[in-house]
């Protein structure tokens, strides 16, 4: 079951250029921001209502975030659902053929986190994830 | 309060509205419950899919040219906005310009009883930003 929209990912070139727009001149608190060296990102996460704003700016040209810079630009790159089981969703997503990036779910920022695969949805990356406590 | 409330929703583009509306549902159980057809005139067909307090805004091209067109001739199909709640569009305008950022007249919304305004993508990262007042 989906529950929310957890966040938005926004991928920079610079992660302070750009908290310098979303952050102090939208306002938005950032409530967590770390270096997660397994995903090739520097991430903050900015709280709007109930969802958040992601921004992530690549730790090399050759990680994923990276390429999709040097491909599209800046701009928003992935939209991320909140569930309350992250492990059946995607047990069920693999049930209906779903094509995914992740066949397990793993530690991300936003908790226990998979992702589909764009082609899952016509062009848009969907990240799945459950908050852990 | 602050000034930028919540998402409102997301606007996806699409070449194929019922595709996707067909994949949203199955992948994520997201439902359209609502469909508008050339909405103020425009010419594109959208459909609003409701999850948590914001909405998936599906959004097919009906025609070659015009605002929308020529944007997604450009983009292609994938993400295409964000729109972020305010509740004084007026002023949450007049704040951004003081602060810099670019933002377009304000018009009328396509969901009946909303007003909006564009924040340059220039200005907010690439991003484009709906900004939406609800009455």
């Amino acid at each position: 079951m989906i529950q929310k929209i957890h966040h938005v990912g926004i991928a920079v070139h610079s992660l302070d250029e750009a908290l310098r727009f979303y952050s102090e001149t939208l306002g938005l608190p950032v409530h967590a921001s770390a270096t997660v060296e397994e995903q090739g990102v520097k991430a903050a996460l900015l709280t709007i209502g109930q969802s958040e704003i992601e921004l992530l700016e690549p730790l090399s040209p050759e990680s994923p975030v990276g390429k999709f810079l040097e491909r599209k630009g800046e701009g928003l790159h992935h939209i991320c659902f909140q569930t309350p089981d992250v492990d059946a969703e995607l047990e069920g997503l693999k049930g209906k053929g779903v094509e995914l990036v992740d066949q397990h779910p793993r530690k991300g920022l936003a908790g226990m986190i998979c992702f589909l695969h764009p082609k899952a949805s016509r062009g848009v990356l969907v990240e799945l994830a459950t908050p852990l406590e | 309060m602050p000034m930028f409330k919540r998402i409102d929703h997301v606007v996806i583009a699409t070449e194929d509205l019922a595709d996707a509306a067909a994949k949203w549902e199955r992948n994520l159980g997201l439902k359209a419950t609502e469909r508008l057809s050339r909405p103020l005139g425009a010419g594109f067909e959208v459909a609003r899919l409701p999850v948590g307090d914001a909405f998936i805004e599906l959004v097919q091209p009906l025609e070659e040219t015009g605002r929308f067109a020529e944007q997604f001739k450009e983009r292609g199909e994938g993400f295409f906005s964000i729109s972020i709640e305010v509740d004084d569009l007026d002023a949450a305008m007049g704040y951004l310009q003081a602060k810099g950022a670019r933002v377009s007249e304000p018009e009328p919304g396509i969901w009946p009883g909303s007003r909006v305004a564009r924040i340059s993508q220039s200005s907010a990262h690439g991003v484009s930003i709906q900004l939406i007042e609800r009455r």
